[in-house]
């Protein structure tokens, strides 16, 4: 069974390789046959990596330790869900799923766009043929899952025990998704260069493709965090750590490109510099795989350390400078007539827009490479951490909040200054208005005052954009909520993306109210004894245990109270699993509230005395944090559905009002 | 879109006051401790502070404050005693230096060659602000503003549609 798996992967490589080459061919020579069989052979190799990680699931639920791979990453004893976690759960799997996800993705793309771009997918089909044909050669030649044992063991080694949260079930497929999904945008962008179509209709399917993988990234990076607040243990959520940089990078870059590509779209301006962000996407995927898997750079994900590092150095390089000798070859076809025609104008709000993002990214960059560069020059290797990565990015983020509030209101071409100020300021006065009220309650930490007010100030510039749009809906005779579901629906984008910032403004809320107004306490207790942090008492009950099949938690009762009244018990623990003893996990317990969370470790245990040592975090507004996240996807969700019925309707109306108002072709 | 009255009156924004005032009234009535915001001169919060800035020199990717560890523990008792005992928060992290080398700082010191840590995103962020605005100081207006443009003549609500379809357009 096995090996037809090792078979799938072997001949999926051989697909990919032919793919890429008679793509290319065919598309130079100009034969059809040629171009045909390419794309068939591309199919052919999502199925037959479909079928891959068909075999591996089985595997996994059959239990068949004979392989390597299935005796590592879990046991009898694994829940089933975990068991599927098990295919991504370490190296070998990880690369069979990231091929699967890339020769998936540009089947679908190749299918839903063949007819449309047919001129351009043969090129299309070369890069994300090599793309999956390099990770398949990985699979295939250098991690393979489907390695047997020389031994038949009776149990597995059981999934890594970090690894065993629901969040850890989604993260990591998120993230691939993610990820892989920027392979589509790159390959759409550097098949419109070779095959000199640079016009309009690479970069609609481009930005689909980006938004999208863009979601899945957000989703991934989400999840992370959630993991790490729920598991790792050190009451945060975020930690600059080199993997979750690694993944943020890729981020930034599209995030970067989504807001320029607008400006192509509608001016025909930053053509280059948008190919060069898509470049810049793809790169920092691969890049980002290299810096975490080679082992450069410490990390908590250390278990997904190999010896692969090289080879994504390589792929990195090539990709890169192949791509940019790509671009400088076509810069003549770039060239634009259009301008910006204004500082104050919306090019130059997402010109600023990028420079901050790009700062923002190098900022990112440079602190998760400086450990490297400075034990090369200096020998002396050095932490580069959050009162770095807070210090540095912070600020920049922070201007980048200032600009969601501005960039939107104003207007392309030319904008009229006086009008934006105007606009402004409701929202600035109502801002100040809230500042100084948290101040006199006693929010006076700087950071608190300026972060709080921006946001606020970008919250009520967006929510009164929004109002603006309901409104004028209202004026047409529609419902409230006709009103608001009409107005979504005749522009998705923009409303999707007011959406969007919304989210990402109630995570900065909730992020700087976690970071500045967190509260530390711990104490060693006594049955019965209790501490206090801010309002909250913490009694502790009693310490208890739980047989599990896998693992045996051990927990101390808290009984946790405000001003008196009782919140309910809760129950940090140590989970002790039977296949992992070297690898006890201190799991807290936290209870959720809406303004903040009370997050409880369970310490030392004296077994003598029966003393526990207890530590306490008070986290203000951590769930903002969730919800902001949640309001990002959704927006994204309003902003990427497709709907090409509607799409001809507004087309009509489009081309009857821009005729009635006199006005050029825009 | 072209009438200019001011935007941010509207009920959704008195929501969004009376929101961020029970915001500010959970954070400032729940912690009497932020009320009186000279709170960093406390042992503990200096300590808490001293602890942020440095690394669990036992586990990676843990700071001393967050660390579960009990060794991590002791440590922070450390912290307190040498804090208590009157010295100084840089001689208690050169002290952690001299025991466990500068990977148990947190961040980069600035100075030396890790100097360049800190700059180099500055110069970075510089550059690319030069760039942009070289960029933006060859911008000459072309023809009409595009407000103006699309609808001289007609009214300011086939304008604002007109805005909205081509914004819509351009989502395809």
């Amino acid at each position: 069974m096995a090996e037809l798996g090792y078979l799938a992967v072997v001949l999926a490589f051989g697909a990919s390789v032919y793919a890429a080459v008679a793509s290319a061919a065919g598309a130079t020579r100009a034969s059809g046959p040629l171009v045909a069989s390419g794309r068939r052979a591309l199919l052919a190799a999502a199925a037959l990596a479909t079928l891959a990680v068909g075999v591996l699931v089985v595997a996994f639920l059959a239990h068949d330790f004979s392989l390597e791979y299935v005796w590592q990453t879990s046991s009898r004893t694994t829940p089933l869900y975990y068991l599927l976690t098990g295919v991504w759960g370490g190296q070998a799997g990880s690369l069979l799923f990231w091929s699967w996800l890339v020769t998936l993705f540009s089947a679908v793309a190749i299918v839903s766009r063949w007819r449309a771009d047919a001129a351009l997918l043969p090129w299309f089909v070369v890069v994300t043929g090599g793309v999956g044909a390099f990770f398949l050669f990985l699979v295939a030649f250098v991690a393979n899952p489907f390695e047997r044992l020389t031994v038949l063991p009776a149990d597995g080694n059981g999934l890594n025990p970090l690894l065993q949260h629901p969040g850890m079930a989604l993260h990591p497929p998120a993230l691939y998704l993610g990820l892989t999904g920027m392979t589509i945008p790159f390959a759409f962008g550097m098949a419109a260069l070779i095959s000199r179509r640079t016009d309009a209709g690479w970069i609609v399917a481009s930005r689909r493709w980006t938004l999208v993988a863009w979601a899945f990234l957000s989703i991934g990076l989400s999840l992370g965090g959630r993991w790490a607040y729920d598991v790792l243990g050190w009451g945060g959520y975020w930690g600059w750590d080199p993997v979750e940089n690694a993944a943020l990078m890729p981020w930034l870059a599209a995030t970067a490109f989504l807001h320029s590509v607008m400006v192509q779209e509608r001016r025909g301006l930053f053509r280059v510099w948008n190919m060069g962000l898509l470049i810049l996407t793809f790169g920092l995927t691969i890049l980002g795989t290299f810096l975490t898997r080679a082992g450069l750079v410490s990390s908590v994900h250390t278990f997904a350390q190999s010896d692969i590092g090289p080879y994504f150095l390589a792929f990195t390089t090539v990709v890169i400078a192949g791509s940019l000798v790509v671009l400088w070859l076509r810069l003549p076809d770039l060239a634009t007539e259009g301008r910006v025609e204004s500082v104050a104008s919306r090019e130059a709000a997402f010109l600023g827009n990028n420079v901050l993002f790009m700062g923002a990214l190098f900022a990112v960059f440079w602190g998760t490479v400086f450990p490297i560069i400075s034990e090369i020059v200096t020998d002396q290797r050095v932490t580069v951490g959050p009162p770095y990565f807070n210090r540095v990015v912070l600020p920049i983020f922070l201007g980048l909040v200032v600009l969601m509030a501005v960039g939107p209101l104003v207007a392309w071409r030319r904008a009229d200054p006086r009008r934006l100020v105007w606009t402004l300021a409701g929202p600035l006065v109502v801002s100040l208005a809230i500042v100084a009220t948290l101040w006199v309650l006693g929010v006076r930490h700087w950071i608190a005052v300026v972060g709080f007010g921006t946001a606020a100030f970008a919250l009520l510039v967006t929510v009164a954009e929004l109002a603006r749009g309901v409104r004028a809906r209202r004026r047409r005779g529609d419902g409230p909520l006709e009103a608001i579901v009409t107005l979504f629906a005749r522009d998705r984008r923009r409303y999707g993306g007011y959406v969007v910032h919304i989210g990402v403004l109630l995570l900065a809320v909730g992020v700087v109210g976690s970071n500045v107004y967190q509260q530390v306490a711990e104490a060693t207790l006594s049955e019965g004894e209790a501490m206090t942090i801010g309002a909250y008492g913490l009694r502790f009950a009693g310490l208890g245990a739980r047989d599990q099949p896998d693992k045996l938690e051990s927990f101390a009762r808290i009984d946790v109270s405000r001003e008196g009244e009782s919140l309910g018990t809760l129950e940090p623990r140590r989970d002790l699993f039977r296949l992992r003893e070297d690898q006890p996990m201190t799991i807290p317990a936290i209870l959720h509230r809406p303004l903040e969370d009370v997050y409880v470790l369970l310490g030392a245990v004296d077994p003598a005395t029966e003393r526990v040592t207890l530590k306490v975090f008070v986290n203000p507004l951590v769930s903002w944090v969730w919800l902001g996240m949640i309001v990002l996807v959704c927006g994204t969700l309003v902003a990427a559905w497709p709907d090409a019925a509607e799409a001809r309707v507004l087309d009509a109306e489009l081309k009857r009002l821009m005729g009635a108002a006199g006005a050029p072709a825009v | 879109m072209s009438a200019a009255r001011p935007a941010g009156r509207s009920p959704a924004s008195a929501a969004f006051l009376g929101l961020a005032l029970a915001l500010a009234a959970a954070l400032a009535g729940g912690r009497p401790a932020a009320a009186q915001a000279p709170s960093p001169g406390t042992p503990d919060t200096r300590a808490e502070a001293i602890a942020r800035e440095l690394n669990c020199p036992v586990c990676q990717g843990y700071d001393l404050l967050e660390c579960p560890l009990e060794v991590c523990a002791q440590m922070r008792d450390v912290i307190r005693q040498r804090l208590a005992a009157g010295e100084d928060p840089e001689a208690i992290k050169a002290a952690f230096v001299a025991d466990y080398g500068p990977q148990v700082l947190n961040a980069p010191p600035p100075r030396g060659f890790f100097l360049l840590a800190w700059l180099l995103p500055i110069v970075a962020l510089a550059i690319g602000g030069v760039f942009a605005l070289t960029f933006l100081a060859r911008a000459r207006p072309v023809g009409p503003a595009l407000a103006e443009s699309a609808a001289p003549s007609a009214d300011p609500a086939t304008a604002e549609r007109l805005e909205e379809l081509l914004s819509a357009r351009d989502d395809r």
